[in-house]
């Protein structure tokens, strides 16, 4: 997945990004459409509609220590 | 272990040339699964990863997700360039072959229409962010003199710059979108939060990427340092095939 920024996010405050930030920021964009969006299969499908709201709670999580990482960038 | 069958995405039979990558969900290898024209991107997995305790332990671990979400996303990069893919979200598992083949069966006229929809196409996401001081500050103006009445002038101009900040964000916002849309097939705007003022989706022919990159670096300049745009893409276009493929949405 190619990432252009078309203006350095370090224009943010003085932290520069750091590799880990970035690959962290892609997963949130990553996660927006894998778990959320994409064509839904209903009937034959193992994983039961609650399961997937309970993968979607822990990314919530997982997703909510990104933004602590992005707002510490800020 | 009970064996079932994770979808990844759906392509045209045959319009897929080369090998599959290697890796895949849960480390199992992509496979292709052909039916009556449809062919689905599949790997092998063990149910039981997915169900009631075990399901809860690993949607539990921050790298189990991050893996897998990661190993979904791979795979359908790894087709988008050379075919035209209808991606699923994740965790569609078939029990059988016989279940994904019946799926495939029963939902191909939706399928079909959701390939004339994307086809030769792709996704791209623009995100405006907003730095609220620059912003303020280009809106107040240079600082008048060092008179007291400079300064008094100089602070009611930052004051009416702050009141009007947001409503001059969210303007540039639905500019950005108008433009980006008229250079994409569709658009939409999906939720923006903190000082993200707009966070678009767009589905951009193929062919037409350089004019839909050219519109968003002419935006980017129009609208100065106070916003930030950041491009990603291309996607598989998770955000034009959300249509249900096989019942009622819950």
């Amino acid at each position: 997945m190619a990432v252009v920024q078309l203006h350095q996010r370090r224009c943010w405050g003085a932290a520069p990004v750091t590799a880990d930030l970035q690959r962290q920021v892609t997963l949130l964009d990553l996660v927006d459409r894998i778990i959320d969006k994409g064509a839904v299969v209903r009937g034959q499908v193992v994983l039961a509609v609650a399961d997937v709201d309970l993968v979607k709670l822990d990314l919530n999580l997982l997703l909510a220590s990104v933004e602590a990482l992005q707002g510490a960038d800020r | 272990m009970t064996p079932g069958l994770y979808v990844y995405g759906i392509v045209e039979t045959g319009s897929l040339t080369g090998p599959l990558g290697t890796g895949g969900i849960t480390g199992n290898a992509p496979v292709l699964v052909d039916v009556d024209g449809l062919t689905a991107i599949t790997s092998a997995v063990d149910v039981s990863e997915f169900e009631g305790e075990a399901l809860q332990r690993n949607a539990a671990t921050p790298q189990w997700l991050e893996d897998n979400v990661r190993a979904h996303e791979a795979v359908l990069e790894d087709v988008l360039e050379r075919a035209t893919v209808i991606p699923m979200r994740f965790g569609a598992i078939f029990s059988s072959h016989d279940g994904l083949r019946s799926m495939l069966t029963v939902h191909a006229p939706a399928l079909r229409d959701a390939f004339a929809r994307v086809r030769g196409r792709t996704e791209w996401g623009v995100k405006v962010h907003c730095d609220q001081a620059r912003l303020v500050a280009s809106l107040a103006g240079p600082p008048a003199t060092t008179s007291g009445r400079g300064y008094l002038e100089q602070r009611k101009a930052q004051l009416d710059a702050e009141a009007r900040a947001a409503e001059d964000a969210a303007a540039v916002a639905n500019a950005v979108h108008q433009s980006l849309a008229e250079v994409a097939d569709e658009g939409l705007v999906a939720h923006a939060p903190g000082n993200e003022v707009l966070n678009g989706a767009y589905l951009v022919r193929n062919d037409g990427r350089e004019r839909f990159m050219r519109r968003v670096q002419e935006l980017q300049r129009s609208h100065g340092d106070a916003f930030v745009f950041e491009v990603t893409g291309p996607w598989p276009s998770y955000n034009f095939t959300s249509a249900d493929v096989g019942g009622p949405r819950p």
